[in-house]
């Protein structure tokens, strides 16, 4: 019989390639994971052999991932760059879906015209629309597509015994396993155990004549018949599986994944993170819940009973945390490592035929008489119409999804940041990049300049990263306290992994660079702001690397690509014969089994209707509550919700529009008074949950509590706000605040300021720097030095004055030896320090010693927000002796001093301030030193505290400080003797310069206290300015 | 480990032919003295090399040469029954002591040693440096500036070379002779008292460097003395004094850099310690303080912090008597503070901190605060807070305190 073309299936595949071809344009870069394949990609161009990539972390080796989509991309670059190689990749791979999805089809229906339907509803998917186009998982796709490839193929050997079938299957499996390893393992569980199970069916079935007289005695004999056959397909295939990717898996029990479970959206409970059951559930299942009783009834019918099985397991399993079955099943470690939409996906794939029959049947099978008959051709039509028009109306929600709802940070302009990095030898530090989404990997495509951070947390090795489940620093303020804790680490010690350059894209970590001692440097052309941190030694030529054979390297480098070869020269005659219609094939074995469509169940009908009546009314439901919940004004509650919520994304106009309406009370005063309230809160707080009581209630007033948590870079801030709402006209309102009054005295202010600049190079040269162009290291006095023991922890505090005359930045690192001087523990000064000091200025310092959180898995982690929480080191000997290395460099920037403590009441327990800020810059967020001395005036504790609100120009701040119990307090060591200012002893600097210190007038400044373990305290300020003038 | 397996093997291989060899090679071998001919034993720098011996050369003796830049083994060339070795060039362009031994079958024939000196025929190089590049006014305080000249090929000129050294500083420029020992001629260059920029630059030969600069700074501040201005002397809260010291001066009278820290320490009544700050221009600070908002006496002292201080400074700031007028509200809920009127009847400005101590049974309850807008501040005693029927309040503001009377807040209906 000749075959003619099936033409659905070039339908499917040049609509397919059109569609999805055209959209990836406009899609994949913005999606989670495409950059990073593409930085592979770039890896493998550059050093195909060399798994070792020095660009992420502190280097990490490729190994990690199945190489083949990446090879592919990497080669495929040399062709028209790496942009062509992702794209043309994606095509492949669109291309492959496909087809692929055509001959599983064919293979589970046995008609090539339902399996044409399958291959066209196939590009529509949602599912496969959402794993393309948001999530970019190019080698899943790739993997699944080739695993339909090689099912047709197994059927036919397990079926025939043809050793041609052998090869072709396992040549299809092979580059499968180099694609993405978790499809072949969890696909031999998931497709090919129900497919075995199909195959023996079949062969049953041709023994007897009808599938009700397989017996269990039927089955199990023509499953002993058939075991050779299934035994060598796979021990085969597990046997490629291990070895096609050998390199990874030595790799994986060389460096176990020591990271801890990142959060992940597919774990959620998709009933109360509603957006988590939008992206994992909703969204791939889409259409298909509609006729979910009809694919379980197809599916659990005997021939398809073991994929019956098999996809409702995988329905289980995708629902995450709904329900606690997918965690009983996996087992803890499984469930955390694990992402679990794949699991919805497969079974939206395996869906696919089984869909692709529903619509031949309602199209022009026996589904449409069956309606025509009992309802009507008119009512046909409609159905199918909705029908046609959900499934478009899902794919196009899913497709612009991202265009909507961004789902990264605006594009970025990398140009400016790669031509900063390549001058003046920018690139021999590590930088940083903050609030670039997931375009930080094509960042790393297009420097040679390394980070700290990277985007593949399987790969990374720092315990400061691998303890945490912190997905990238990058975005670390959207995983709070392990977030910022981590970030805090590394900005406070950069020097350790010879960091030196910040770029930031987000404001909201302004703050806490500036407190951990970085400044900023310059703003580029596409709004980046460039942070730098003085003192850092630049990267070493010769970096460490993880060292693997010879071996392992050429079999990575090789066997990928011999696989595709393989499986190309032999499947390509038969791909050749089919398409060109050359020859007449045989019969497939499985087209034998195909169902004849006459006489759609009318039950099944019946079942149908009521199945969609029940998935409308939860729509609804869910729609209602939605709305409910975001529906602006209709409650007091959720007026407030909505006011804060406007706040924190600084929609104004929004919440100005929940305002009480008055005329006098424009929108033009309500932004008025935003923008003259600065300060930590109004300007870096992300709102991280409110809290609303009602705290009385009448018809049409209430006063609602609203009990909020900000996250800032700095500290978790709970603040407690009460607002008086109004119902007008059915809506509620809110009814504003009164603002602060405060009249500043003069109304134009003249003021001369210090200001500097430093030349760098006076020479236009690439050469190295020369002496003569190397400022002098600015001297600084350790003044006082003191080993304390307080609240279970070991610090050390002490003053530190800027003895030269030029302003300097001041890097304190101090260590904490035990009595056989062995160190203990070393760190730097982070917020209980001013890094910028003026001539002669002196600031008081504590450094607390920090350990990387959480490396023990007995720690408990606090379960709270607090960014200033850290963990504490723990010595196995009591520290007795420290010594204190400082360096000063010369500072030109933040070094703002106009603010005054224009008022001071002084209690026992604490003080109440007044700040006045005299200077011609707005402080946004000042901090208050505190320093504790006995009645000796001896140093003896260093506290601080950042004040919530910023100052204004000719305006006063007010603040309070609780004092501390000190009276646990021990002070272990009170010296300088080992203090050290630029490698030089630190007195021997300083009496070079002061020849006699006056500390009997230090003294003069102290403030009297009847404290409890202290006599006498001093007020230092750190402004910080949030926006330079 | 792999990879380095064939090395072993080859080396292992040719220790074992050159022991045999060696043990092979025992036999007696017949006395063969050389004679060294070049008598020369300091040679110049750059220009060719040539050691000769005399003797039986057909053992192939070789001449063994250590030398600063290296050790090398060289062969000769057979000249009848003379033997010459010529010096590499990269050897003979490197000044230092040479020695050398000539070897026959693993003895040593002969050894001896010459000297090579740098050429002074060539240009001289003057390669040099100062450092630190800046320091302090007096006291001992130096910068030192070393040289090294050398010759074209870069080797050291021998002791005793001359280098003078130049700087100058204002008007004196001075010329020191300084000559090279241990390859350096180098001078300590005290700072003046002074400060300023000194430059120096040193000649060698025809070679000269290029100009060099040392900044001196003042060095630290000495005592000084501070004075204020301000607009009027009442204590309105809102008024600015400014407080300036004289121009700081190092003890040499220079002004004190740029940006020096000056601490301003104002004790008030209540021997509170406020403080404001400035930083020097052209040797002056100027701190700002906002007016106390009642009657106060600050006494002042300014610091360079560890280093010097002022005189001590006294300014009282004058009540400004405000008139204060308040009334309640019918339920008695409400109170408004105002309009407070000022020194010159006039209406406060806005931002005065109004506080209202509630009291309940001479118990204070608590304190609340409002800033001033248009003379008048409201409070609200919510009914949630203040159940309590009868309060007492204080009301105060700009440090005059006004009690009522016991008053029945009555509730909200």
């Amino acid at each position: 019989m000749k075959e003619t073309s099936n033409k659905y299936l070039i339908v499917a595949l040049l609509f397919g390639i059109t569609f999805h071809g055209s959209a990836i344009f406009f899609t994949i870069e913005n999606t989670y994971d495409a950059l990073i394949h593409m930085f592979f990609g770039n890896h493998y161009a550059n050093s195909w052999f060399e798994p070792w990539n020095y660009s992420w972390y502190t280097g990490f080796t490729v190994m990690g991932y199945p190489p083949l989509v990446h090879q592919a991309i990497g080669l495929l670059s040399y062709i028209g760059g790496l942009k062509f190689g992702m794209f043309a990749v994606a095509i492949i791979g669109i291309v492959l879906f496909v087809t692929g999805s055509f001959r599983y089809a064919v293979l589970i229906t046995g008609n090539r015209t339902v399996a044409g339907y399958a291959a066209i509803v196939a590009i529509l998917s949602s599912s496969f629309v959402e794993t393309l186009h948001i999530f970019g998982q190019l080698p899943s796709i790739i993997g699944v597509s080739l695993l339909m490839h090689a099912m047709p193929e197994i059927y036919l050997y397990v079926k025939t015994g043809k050793r041609k079938y052998y090869f072709t299957s396992l040549s299809l499996i092979a580059v499968t396993v180099c694609s993405h390893h978790v499809t072949p393992l969890f696909g031999m569980v998931f497709f090919i155990s129900p497919l075995i199970g199909m195959v023996i069916m079949d062969a049953s079935r041709e023994q007897v004549s009808s599938y009700k007289e397989i017996t269990f005695k039927v089955f199990f004999n023509t499953f002993l018949s058939l075991f050779k056959r299934i035994v060598l397909f796979c021990s085969s295939a597990v046997f490629l599986i291990v070895f096609c990717i050998l390199p990874y898996w030595i790799n994986s029990k060389a460096n176990p994944i020591t990271q801890v479970p990142i959060p992940h959206g597919s774990r959620d409970n998709f009933l109360e993170v509603t957006s988590s059951g939008l992206m994992f559930f909703l969204i791939p299942w889409g259409i298909l819940l509609f006729i979910l009783p009809y694919i379980f009834y197809r599916y659990y019918s005997k021939r398809y009973i073991f994929f019956g099985l098999s996809i409702t397991l995988l329905t289980i399993l995708g629902t995450g945390g709904t329900t606690p079955i997918p965690l009983k099943m996996l087992g803890e470690t499984a469930f955390n490592i694990l992402t679990l939409d794949r699991f919805t996906l497969w079974a939206s794939i395996m869906s696919l035929p089984i869909f692709g029959e529903f619509v031949y049947r309602l199209v022009e099978g026996d589904l449409k008489t069956a309606l025509q008959n009992k309802f009507g051709t008119i009512y046909h039509r409609i159905l199918g119409g909705l029908f046609a028009g959900s499934f478009l109306l899902f794919t196009i929600f899913t497709i612009t999804l991202g265009y909507f709802r961004p789902l990264q940070p605006d594009k970025i302009n990398f140009l400016p940041i790669v031509n900063f990095l390549n001058q003046d030898q920018h690139d021999q530090w590590r930088f940083l990049p903050l609030g670039f989404g997931d375009q930080m990997a094509f960042l790393s495509t297009q420097t040679k300049a390394m980070t700290v951070d990277g985007n593949y947390h399987s790969a990374r090795r720092l315990p400061e990263l691998t303890t945490r489940a912190v997905e990238r620093l990058e975005n670390s303020k959207f995983r709070g306290v392990e977030g910022i804790g981590s970030l805090q680490q590394f900005l406070t010690v950069p020097e350790k992994y010879n960091l030196k350059y910040v770029f930031s894209n987000d404001k909201f970590y302004d703050p806490i660079l500036y407190f951990c001692g970085w400044h900023r440097l310059t703003q580029l052309e596409n709004g980046i702001m460039v942070w730098e941190k003085l003192n850092v030694q630049p990267l070493s030529k010769i970096l460490p690397k993880d060292e693997v054979s010879i071996v392992l390297k050429l079999m990575w480098g090789i066997i990928p690509m011999l696989t595709v070869l393989i499986a190309f020269i032999l499947n390509i005659q038969m791909i050749w014969l089919q398409a060109l219609k050359i020859k007449v094939l045989d019969k497939p074995a499985f087209l034998n089994h195909g169902i004849v469509y006459n006489g759609f169940k009318s039950g099944m009908i019946k079942v149908l209707h009521i199945w969609t009546a029940i998935v409308l009314i939860l729509f609804g439901i869910g729609i209602y509550f939605t709305y409910i919940k975001n529906a602006t004004q209709i409650s007091p509650e959720n007026v407030v919700k909505s006011y804060y919520d406007a706040l924190d994304y600084k929609f104004y106009e929004k919440a100005y529009s929940y305002i009480v309406p008055d005329k006098e009370y424009g929108v033009s005063q309500f932004m008025l008074e935003i923008s003259v309230s600065d300060g930590i809160l109004n300007s870096y707080g992300k709102l991280d949950a409110i809290e609303t009581t009602i705290k009385h209630n009448s018809t049409n007033k209430a006063s609602v509590i609203a009990k909020t948590k900000w996250i800032t870079p700095l500290e978790i801030i709970e603040k407690t706000y009460t607002h008086e709402v109004e119902k007008i006209k059915g809506k509620w309102y809110i009814v504003p605040e009164k603002k602060d009054t405060d009249l500043p005295p003069d109304e134009f202010i003249a003021t001369n300021v210090n200001s500097y600049y430093k030349q760098g190079r006076r020479k236009i040269s690439t050469q190295q720097t020369y002496h003569d162009d190397i400022l002098r290291q600015p001297d600084l006095e350790i003044i006082k030095a003191n080993l304390v023991y307080f609240d279970n922890k070991y610090m050390i505090i002490g003053e530190v004055q800027n003895i030269d005359n030029v302003p300097a930045d001041v890097v304190l690192k101090a260590s904490l030896y035990d009595e056989k001087d062995k160190m203990l523990g070393t760190f730097n000064a982070k917020y209980v320090i001013k890094h910028k000091l003026m001539p002669k200025e002196t600031t008081s310092f504590k450094v607390n010693f920090e350990d990387i959180a959480w490396l023990n898995a007995t720690d408990v982690k606090p379960t709270s927000f607090n960014p200033d929480e850290f963990t504490d080191k723990n010595f196995n000997n009591k520290p007795v002796t420290f010594d204190i290395q400082s360096a000063g460099n010369v500072a030109i920037s933040d070094l703002y001093t106009a603010v005054a403590i224009s008022d001071l009441v002084v209690s026992d327990k604490e003080i109440k301030g007044t700040l006045f800020n005299y200077g011609i810059q707005e402080v946004t967020v000042p901090e208050v030193l505190i320093s504790y001395y006995n009645d000796k005036k001896e140093l003896i504790y260093v506290d601080h505290k950042f004040i919530k609100e910023g100052v204004r120009i000719q305006r006063k701040q007010y603040f309070t400080y609780s004092f501390l119990n000190l009276s646990s307090l021990k002070s272990l060591k009170y010296s300088t003797e080992n203090c050290f200012v630029n490698g030089i002893s630190n007195e021997a600097i300083a009496r070079g310069v002061i020849k006699k210190r006056k500390t009997n007038e230090e003294e003069e400044q102290l403030q009297k206290v009847n404290g409890k373990g202290f006599a006498y305290i001093k007020i230092e300020l750190n402004n910080y300015i949030g926006n330079p003038k | 480990m792999i990879k380095r397996k064939p090395h072993i093997i080859v080396l292992v291989s040719i220790a074992l032919v050159l022991l045999s060899v060696t043990l092979l090679d025992e036999k007696p071998t017949t006395k063969n003295a050389f004679s060294c001919l070049t008598t020369q034993e300091n040679f110049v720098a750059g220009k060719p090399i040539a050691i000769e011996f005399k003797g039986n050369s057909e053992n192939k003796p070789q001449l063994f040469i250590i030398h600063s830049y290296g050790r090398t083994l060289l062969d000769g060339v057979l000249k009848n029954d003379k033997i010459q070795f010529n010096l590499p060039k990269n050897y003979a362009l490197k000044t230092g002591y040479v020695s050398w031994f000539l070897i026959e079958n693993n003895k040593e024939k002969a050894k001896g040693n010459f000297q090579i000196l740098p050429n002074d025929e060539t240009k001289t190089n003057l390669e040099s440096y100062l450092g630190p590049p800046s320091t302090l006014a007096g006291d001992n305080h130096y910068v030192m500036f070393v040289t090294i000249p050398t010759d074209d090929f870069d080797n050291p000129k021998l002791p005793n070379t001359d280098v003078a050294i130049k700087h100058q500083f204002l008007n004196s420029i001075s010329t020191d002779n300084e000559k090279t020992k241990d390859f350096i001629a180098w001078k300590n260059i005290y700072a003046p008292t002074k400060s300023g920029i000194v430059l120096i630059s040193a000649s060698c030969n025809e070679a000269l460097t290029k100009e060099f600069d040392a900044v001196i700074y003042p060095s630290i501040a000495t005592d000084f003395t501070i004075s204020y201005k301000r607009n009027h002397e009442f204590a309105d809260g809102n008024q600015i004094t400014k407080l300036t010291t004289s121009i700081l001066k190092d003890k040499f009278g220079n002004t004190v850099s740029d940006g020096t820290m000056v601490t301003f320490i104002l004790k008030n009544k209540e021997n509170a310690i406020l403080k404001t700050f400035g930083t020097t221009i052209e040797g002056i600070a100027t701190g700002q303080i906002l007016h106390p908002e009642k009657e106060n006496k600050y006494s002042v002292k300014a610091f360079v912090n560890g280093i010097s201080k002022s005189n001590s400074v006294e300014i009282a700031y004058k009540s400004i008597n405000p008139t204060i007028a308040f009334s309640f509200s019918k339920d008695n809920r409400t109170i408004t503070v105002g309009p407070i009127k000022s020194f010159m009847n006039q209406i406060v400005p806005d931002g005065i901190k109004v506080n209202l101590n509630i009291y309940h049974k001479d118990k204070l309850v608590e304190t609340i605060t409002e800033n001033s807008n248009k003379g008048k501040a409201e409070f609200y005693l919510s009914p949630e807070f203040y159940k309590e029927k009868n309060y007492r309040f204080e009301i105060e503001t700009l440090g005059k305190i006004i009690k009522t009377k016991e008053i029945n807040v009555a509730n909200q209906q």
